[in-house]
């Protein structure tokens, strides 16, 4: 079992680096592939029926996404809407029962770490190969019709460095691709620092603190307003979290608060800045996106608001879908979003529960900014970066597992 | 402490397989036969556009008059005045690729859906029916004129003509005024010219005559087109078939969502067998 787990961990890697290039290359929808993934775990799962434990959660928690796709698929006639949802927290399941129980900790987060890794270097030299050739060479290779194809690949995007800086480069598409505009690359950039952040606050290897530095400076290469927020989000958390292990210590200064203050006023600042980039106000982004993504909620009645819409009255009562929460409420209402999420949240607080745990900070922390991005674009759901999401998961999942106490 | 292993869970399932499988098609077979669920039903019909004749031009309502008209609100409360208490069904309108206007009404009342579909259209229809008016106003206002002007044909249609006995008449008189005069032997000179102005005259009236007819021909044949136009050339927006009952089908529940009943009732089974084992065996 210890040899499968070595080898599915060691495939799902190779799956979350090089599925969105050979997609992008093929100009074909790989989406099949999940099934496959999902459905092989499964097979390793039932082959080694007897070493995987279950919890009475998980039992609950599968039957209860089985039932609402049935739900979605034959009673509201709407398809499978609700798979990738359920992939994402079966195959998390699954990987935390067939994976981690048979992989030490470290082995499992090292590979995690490799995908950052490779992703981080990814950026840069997606970067500096377009500063210097352009990025011609990258459109003809990987871009398609996403009209026709359903898939995007290599898109030219428009990078709001543009505006400050005295060159111009394309905004950074990275190995997943433009899956999600230039969301993908600046939000995975967010991550990446957060990771090698706590990376180092582990092991004060001064490697890691330079690679989320890279990781920061990628971000202000090809920015997003929705990564810049995520950042800003992260940075005020770390410093939370760094406020409370120094509570107890006694104030020396206050210079080191001054400074904070002026820092966040400066961020506050700047991003006031960033949203006026594009359009007039903050009133205008307000009206446009926000009061336009939610008014046609008043016309629900209360099954809608429960269970979602038709994709007809989606079109009739909805003409924005610029935020990525409201949308998943139109679809699957109260219950299939909360579903999704309470069963993320009740996993943390059962990973917290154990606390002979390593790196559950680190992976907590990511699997929130990672749901925190769902504000904008659901870089999360998009091909790859859910296998990302899926790995820091089934780790928080097995973090809180009954076999974990156990081993303890 | 007992693990409860996937392997435990997967024997569970497999020793229930059987009754599984029976509470699914039981439940197949019964919840139809139940009616625990309401009935919803749906029709849809195809609505022809308005037309006017090609001389005589009329904004009618075309799909975004008719959709904007439906969404309007003031419409919804016509609706359910005008449907005498049976409900107002739902609607919705939608062209499809051909181009055709296609409205789908559903409820859960057969009536209200008749109703609904009835009332809607009497509207529609009063809105075509107005542009209508205003040509057909036109039209009779030129049919009035044509009217008068072929009555003024006819009266005067005899008054000009040159009848056998004019000639007659108008002969003798010659003949006597030439006997009178006796002035020349010669017959071609004395009769000649006569004899010419009396076939000029004759010409001259039959063209005149022909020329009449042809113009009240003419103008009956024009007022028989406006009166044509005013019967068959505007037609308001209808349905292509009338609405009834044969039209209606229920699209709720159908036999799809009795299987995904079924297969929740038998998950449902399996998760509460699955459940109380695991209390059972931990």
């Amino acid at each position: 079992m210890n040899t499968i787990a070595k080898y599915l961990s060691g495939y799902i890697v190779i799956h979350v680096l090089l599925i969105s290039i050979i997609q992008s290359i093929f100009c074909q929808d790989l989406k099949i592939l999940e099934l496959t993934l999902i459905f092989g775990a499964f097979g390793i799962a039932v082959f080694n029926s007897k070493k995987i434990i279950l919890d009475k959660s998980d039992i609950i928690i599968a039957f209860l996404f089985v039932f609402l796709n049935i739900y979605y698929t034959f009673i509201e006639l709407k398809g499978l809407i609700f798979f990738k949802m359920t992939y994402v927290i079966l195959l998390s399941m699954l990987l935390s029962k067939v994976i981690l129980p048979f992989l030490s900790s470290n082995e499992y987060l090292k590979k995690i770490n490799l995908i950052y890794l490779i992703l981080l270097v990814g950026l840069v030299i997606e970067y500096l190969y377009i500063a210097i050739f352009g990025n011609k060479l990258l459109v003809n290779l990987f871009m398609c019709n996403g009209e026709m194809t359903g898939v995007r690949g290599y898109i030219e995007l428009y990078n709001i460095t543009r505006e400050i800086l005295p060159y111009h480069i394309q905004g950074l598409n990275s190995l997943m691709m433009a899956q999600q505009g230039g969301q993908t690359a600046s939000q995975l950039a967010v991550i990446i620092f957060i990771w090698y952040l706590f990376k180092y606050q582990n092991n004060k290897d001064g490697v890691n603190l330079y690679l989320a530095l890279l990781a920061v400076l990628m971000l202000f290469l090809s920015p997003t307003i929705a990564s810049f927020f995520l950042l800003f989000i992260s940075i005020v958390i770390i410093y939370l979290m760094y406020l409370k292990r120094i509570l107890n210590e006694p104030i020396k200064s206050f210079s080191k608060l001054y400074v904070s203050i002026f820092i966040a006023c400066c961020t506050i600042y700047l991003l006031v800045k960033i949203l006026t980039i594009k359009h007039t106000s903050l009133d205008f982004v307000y009206e446009k996106y926000i009061l336009g993504s939610v008014t046609g909620f008043t016309n629900f009645n209360l099954k809608e608001i429960l269970l979602g819409v038709s994709y007809e009255r989606e079109r009739e009562l909805f003409k924005l879908g610029e935020i990525s929460y409201v949308t998943q409420l139109i679809k699957f209402g109260f219950v299939g979003v909360g579903l999704f999420y309470l069963s993320i949240f009740y996993y943390i607080i059962r990973a917290f529960s154990n606390k002979n745990i390593q790196a559950i900070v680190p992976n907590v922390f990511i699997v929130g900014i990672f749901i925190l991005g769902n504000a904008h674009y659901p870089v999360m759901f998009t091909l790859g970066v859910m296998e990302i999401f899926v790995l820091h998961l089934a780790y928080i999942i097995y973090a809180g597992s009954n076999v974990k106490k156990n081993k303890f | 402490m007992n693990e409860f292993t996937l392997f435990n869970a997967l024997n569970i399932v497999k020793r229930h397989l059987l009754v599984t499988i029976a509470i699914f098609f039981a439940a197949y077979w019964v919840l139809p036969n139940l009616n625990i669920l309401e009935n919803q039903y749906s029709a849809q019909k195809i609505i022809k556009p308005g037309s006017h004749h090609n001389g005589f031009f009329v904004p009618l309502l075309n799909y975004p008059d008719i959709n904007g008209i439906l969404l309007s609100t003031s419409f919804r409360n016509y609706l359910s005045e005008d449907t005498n208490g049976s409900g107002v069904a739902s609607y919705k309108i939608s062209e499809n690729e051909v181009g055709n206007m296609l409205i789908t009404f559903k409820s859960n009342d057969k009536v209200s859906i008749i109703n609904t579909a009835g009332s809607l259209m009497k509207k529609l229809q009063e809105f075509d029916r107005n542009s209508i008016q205003v040509q057909i106003q036109v039209i009779n206002e030129i049919l009035d004129v044509d009217r008068e002007i072929l009555r003024l044909l006819l009266e005067s249609n005899n008054d000009y003509f040159l009848t056998d006995k004019d000639i007659e008449e108008w002969a003798t008189k010659q003949k006597e005024y030439d006997l009178a005069i006796q002035d020349t032997n010669e017959f071609n000179q004395k009769y000649k010219i006569n004899l010419v102005n009396i076939m000029k005259y004759k010409s001259d009236d039959t063209s005149r005559q022909i020329k009449l007819k042809k113009e009240i021909l003419n103008l009956q044949k024009k007022i028989e087109d406006f009166e044509l136009i005013l019967k068959d050339g505007f037609k308001p927006v209808s349905y292509y078939f009338p609405v009834s009952k044969n039209d209606i089908s229920i699209y709720f529940p159908n036999p799809i969502i009795f299987f995904g009943l079924s297969l929740l009732m038998a998950f449902l089974y399996n998760l509460i067998l699955l459940v109380y084992k695991y209390r059972k065996g931990t």
